[in-house]
């Protein structure tokens, strides 16, 4: 005969109560012989769902209480019945299971996410060697944002010679290059170096070479280093391709070696080639600051040294080329400063804090669910210590089965945090994120979190019930050794936790909410809707002269213009409000030369700037066609240029500049026909800055962007690409797309930070709201018998519900009081990430406030309710 | 018994189940007494459920019977009404008889 399932049956013969399981599990056996002459696979099926039905009915049902271990059996056997013990909780009580399960999941799950940021930013080991002995050159000044400005390579020259405090100092700058293999021509991100950078920062190679500071010799046969993501994309990880020759920019250059994986960090991941710079630095244009640099500090020498050195010789530097360095200031940060912005610290720092008090409110529902559900048991309890259970019995099994709730809890985070992360990944694209991923070590925290939160959220109630008096449990039913007066302040106590860090956690959610919503909504001054971007960088090695990139870019804006659907076409060296414009100096003509040279972001770009942007001009008038044609220079400048430099938006009309050339190059003199409305700064949390707008024809610039004004920006791509084609094969539409994709790319860490922050705050409500609930709840029925009697001698419902809620509204109030302190505290912190809104509003503290108050209230009165309408008799009865 | 603690629907039918089920009357014939009276798709866990509620409240009484050799050498757990499982029943069922009286053509019995 067919055997019936066993799996089934030892599961049942288990969990089943004593009594029953031999007679369930013989009818199941019974049916089953019958049934599986019908075929065996509908038996064992009809056996399956049986067998769960028993579970789900009579599972883990106890009316006799099982036996206990006796001190001889063996340990393990103990711990694992203990623990199995502890999974029967889930079938005993799954509400309880459940509830902590669900709650401990989203708190673990919440810090395992932010673990896995920090985790790649702070906790794995940095490519660079030794970096804590690397001082990095953050550099500050007009126009620029802070810290985050290079040097020009006149300024390296003197800084490599000037300060002891480095034994040696190497530049990158970051670049975009054309990079042809046979037929096949693409943009590269090339980092160009000099001072033997792969020396300075410890670099190594997986295959050949890095790059040397012989190879930064005028002479120097030229080479290039490619990283491990482009040599396996580009060349398939093939060791040939060490030694052939590739053309950058239309030179030949020899690959001599690959950078080993773990460079690839943080902003480096986006590099795909390194060059040395083969140049005399000295002989470079001051104005051309591109350049990062990275210095090695001396022996003995700390980055205090560097950076007094460092800060000293940009003042001198100040003072000696006042044209072009008065009010850059220079400063040395350490390695964790350089590699992610101030910011980055604080927002980590205050998403650490978030959830680490995320998961003290869900240890404290746990905690109060714990202490409502030994109380239900406590006669139970009292009864297994008379019957011989020794109280650290009982102890080990609440622990063991906080502990199955723990793991079940654990492995519910792991599956949010990579639920969290996916989103993550679908949200934003920048390097840093797309390198959080869940590896070993996120695992093992996780796995941390669910053994240890358990031993935290079981240790007081367990603690309570040490201490509590059994014998008088057990002789009289009613006595609440642990729900007297002490367990009473516990629960206050609960009470005002879940809501001060309810209150905490709104608040710092809603300010990061709302500071993201202000970024992400914010006005930038012009039409960015329905408008197209890309490169157009003409480089010399591509067209010599500027005559002739002047040419080409005007071939490229007439067969755009031809386009169907293109409603207008300018090129601009900046995206108003997403790049910066170089800052340069000029003179107003007719003023006597000051010390304080004026200064602005000199825009260049065609007649048509206005017309495709819309940016409004508020006094004299916009380019015309006819003025790129006329040897009479024009400029329009901004509102903020006018207020500066002309004390007003009309009197700047018609004034006459000379500003300064680049590179080089002569000053242009010009007419100011019209001051256009200030765009937003790039910098969201910076004033606009001066800016002036001249023409390609009258000062070209080869670094530019096409911009393109078009109702069908969806379907106007090929056309585009087709016309760079034609234009010049080797001129690449790089980085075409939607001006509005430009900005939410820009902004998307900061969306991806609100929408957590919005995340966790909103789980916060979520678990207070539940606790308060369960608390009030809990305590409404403990008081049943004492509402139903003062009910029965006269007590409106009004006055017993006003007696409970008042209570609790009172708690509320203090936990409220306490919340908005610690939310102003910790809003504090936040200052520098905060933007658009103070960290004082008050419309954020009064919503977090009327938000917690309400839900506690609606906690408190949901079983109040409940309990007074109890029929008084029938609540008498039963207590 | 104290009064207002009528039998519920199911405990009803599980009572009648145990009487039909005469000497024998362990989980199985119990079920199948319900199951093929009744019509209903009924639960082999939710009869031992309300025998075993049943048994808490001394409506029914059961013994270990002897283990046999079909049913993989397991006991079965005999059961049996109690006299106040007989009133209980017989109460529920005078009520509902009383209660349908004259109603034959309303119900269409």
């Amino acid at each position: 005969m067919s055997p019936p399932p066993g799996l089934p049956a030892r599961l049942l013969a288990r969990l089943l109560p004593p009594h029953l399981a031999d007679s369930v599990l013989g009818d199941l056996d019974e049916l089953f012989a019958i049934e599986v002459g019908a075929g065996r696979r509908r038996a064992v099926f009809a056996y399956w769902r049986r067998a769960i039905d028993a579970l789900w009915h009579l599972g883990g049902r106890r009316p006799r209480p099982t036996p206990f271990a006796s001190a001889g059996d063996p340990p393990m056997s103990v711990a694992l019945r203990d623990f199995r013990q502890g999974l029967r909780l889930f079938v005993s009580q799954p509400t309880y299971a459940w509830a902590a399960v669900v709650t401990l999941a989203l708190a673990i799950g919440a810090n395992t996410l932010i673990f896995a940021m920090a985790n790649v930013l702070v906790l794995k080991p940095l490519p660079l060697a030794d970096p804590d002995r690397l001082g990095w050159i953050l550099v500050s000044g007009p126009n620029a944002p802070i810290d985050r400005a290079g040097v020009s390579l006149p300024e390296f020259a003197a800084y490599r010679d000037a300060i002891p405090a480095f034994s040696s100092l190497a530049v990158r700058r970051n670049v975009t290059a054309t990079l042809r293999d046979g037929a096949i021509s693409e943009r590269v991100d090339r980092h160009v170096i000099l001072g033997d950078m792969h020396g300075v920062w410890g670099l190594q190679a997986i295959r050949g070479r890095t790059l040397q500071s012989s190879d930064e010799a005028a002479d120097a046969p030229p080479v290039a280093v490619l990283t491990h993501q482009y040599w396996q994309r580009r060349f398939g990880g093939a060791d040939a391709a060490i030694g052939t020759t590739v053309f950058l920019d239309g030179a030949p250059r020899t690959i001599v070696g690959v950078l080993s994986p773990e460079t690839e960090l943080g902003n480096l991941a986006e590099i795909e080639v390194w060059t040395p710079y083969q140049g005399e630095p000295t002989l470079q244009p001051r104005t051309e600051r591109g350049w990062r640099p990275t210095g090695r500090l001396a022996p003995g020498a700390t980055v205090a040294d560097a950076n007094a050195q460092v800060a000293a010789l940009a003042a001198r530097l100040a003072a000696e080329f006042p044209d072009t360095n008065r009010d850059w200031t220079a400063r040395v940060g350490t390695t964790r400063e350089a590699l992610a912005g101030g910011n980055t610290w604080v927002v980590m720092a205050l998403l650490a804090t978030v959830v680490g008090l995320l998961l003290v409110l869900a240890c404290a529902n746990i905690m109060n669910l714990l202490i409502a559900r030994l109380i239900g048991r406590q006669r139970e309890l009292a009864v297994r210590t008379a019957l011989g259970a020794t109280r650290g019995r009982v102890v080990r099994q609440i622990v063991a089965e906080s502990l199955a709730i723990g793991l079940a809890g654990g492995l519910g985070a792991l599956a949010i945090a990579a639920a969290g992360l996916a989103g993550v990944h679908a949200v934003s694209s920048e390097p840093f994120f797309r390198q959080l991923a869940i590896d070993g070590q996120v695992v093992a925290f996780a796995a941390g979190l669910a053994f240890v939160t358990p031993l935290f959220f079981s240790i007081v109630p367990t603690l309570r019930l040490l201490r509590s008096d059994v014998r008088g449990a057990l002789a009289d039913a009613s006595t609440r050794a642990i729900g007297g007066h002490a367990a009473g302040r516990g629960r206050a106590v609960l009470v005002v936790v879940q809501v001060s860090l309810a209150v905490v956690l709104l608040v710092v959610a809603t300010l990061a909410v709302r500071s993201v919503r202000a970024i992400v909504a914010a006005d930038v001054g012009y039409q960015t809707a329905g408008l197209l971007s890309a490169e157009v960088d003409v480089p010399a090695w591509l067209r010599g002269d500027d005559a002739a990139a002047l040419r080409l870019r005007q071939d490229l804006v007439a067969r755009i213009r031809a386009v169907p659907g293109v409603d207008a076409v300018t090129t601009s060296s900046v995206i108003p409000s997403l790049t910066f414009a170089a800052s340069t100096t000029f003179d107003i003509t007719g003023r006597a030369p000051s010390r304080e040279r004026p200064s602005a972001g000199v825009i260049v770009a065609t007649s048509d700037l206005f017309v495709v942007t819309g940016i409004p001009i508020l006094a004299g008038r916009a380019f015309e066609r006819a003025d790129a044609a006329s040897a009479d220079a024009v400029a329009v400048v901004f509102a903020e240029t006018a207020r500066r430099y002309f004390g007003g938006v009309p009197q700047a009309v018609d004034a006459r500049l000379r500003i300064d050339g680049a590179s080089g190059r002569p000053p242009l003199d010009v007419r100011v026909i019209g001051v256009a409305r200030d765009t937003a700064n790039p910098d969201l949390d910076l004033a606009p800055t001066p800016q002036i707008v001249v023409l390609d024809e009258h000062r070209p610039a080869r670094r530019q962007y096409l911009l393109v004004r078009t109702r069908a920006a969806a379907t106007l791509a090929p056309a585009i690409r087709e016309a760079f084609r034609a234009v010049d094969p080797d001129l690449p539409a790089a980085d075409l797309g939607t001006v509005e994709a430009a900005f939410a790319e820009e902004v998307s860490s900061s969306a991806l930070i609100g929408a957590l922050f919005a995340a966790f705050g909103g789980v916060a409500m979520l678990l207070a709201t539940a606790g308060l609930y369960g608390v009030m709840a809990f305590v409404v029925s403990q008081r049943t018998p004492e509402i139903a009697v003062r009910m029965a001698l006269g007590a409106s419902r009004r006055d017993v519900a006003r007696e409970v809620v008042g209570r609790t509204a009172r708690l509320a109030g203090l936990g409220l009081v306490l919340g908005l302190a610690g939310g102003l505290a910790l809003a504090q912190s936040m200052t520098s990430m905060l933007y658009g809104i103070s960290p004082g509003d008050p419309l954020t503290y009064a919503g977090a406030g009327v938000l917690t108050i309400g839900a506690a209230l609606v906690a408190a009165w949901i079983p109040m309710r409940r309990a007074a309408d109890v029929d008084p008799i029938e609540s008498l009865r039963q207590a | 018994m104290p009064p207002g603690s009528a039998l519920g629907e199911f405990e009803s039918l599980v009572v009648l189940g145990v009487l039909q089920a005469g000497e024998d009357a362990y989980g199985v014939p119990v079920w199948r007494a319900i199951q093929e009276r009744t019509g209903r798709d009924v639960s082999l866990a939710a009869v031992y459920k309300t025998l075993d509620r049943l048994e808490s409240k001394g409506l029914v009484r059961s013994r270990q019977g002897e283990p046999t050799a079909e049913r993989g050498g397991r006991a079965k757990r005999l059961y049996a009404v109690t006299p106040g499982g007989l009133d209980a029943v017989r109460a529920s069922v005078q009520a509902l008889t009383q209660m349908t009286a004259g109603l034959d053509e309303v119900l269409g019995t």
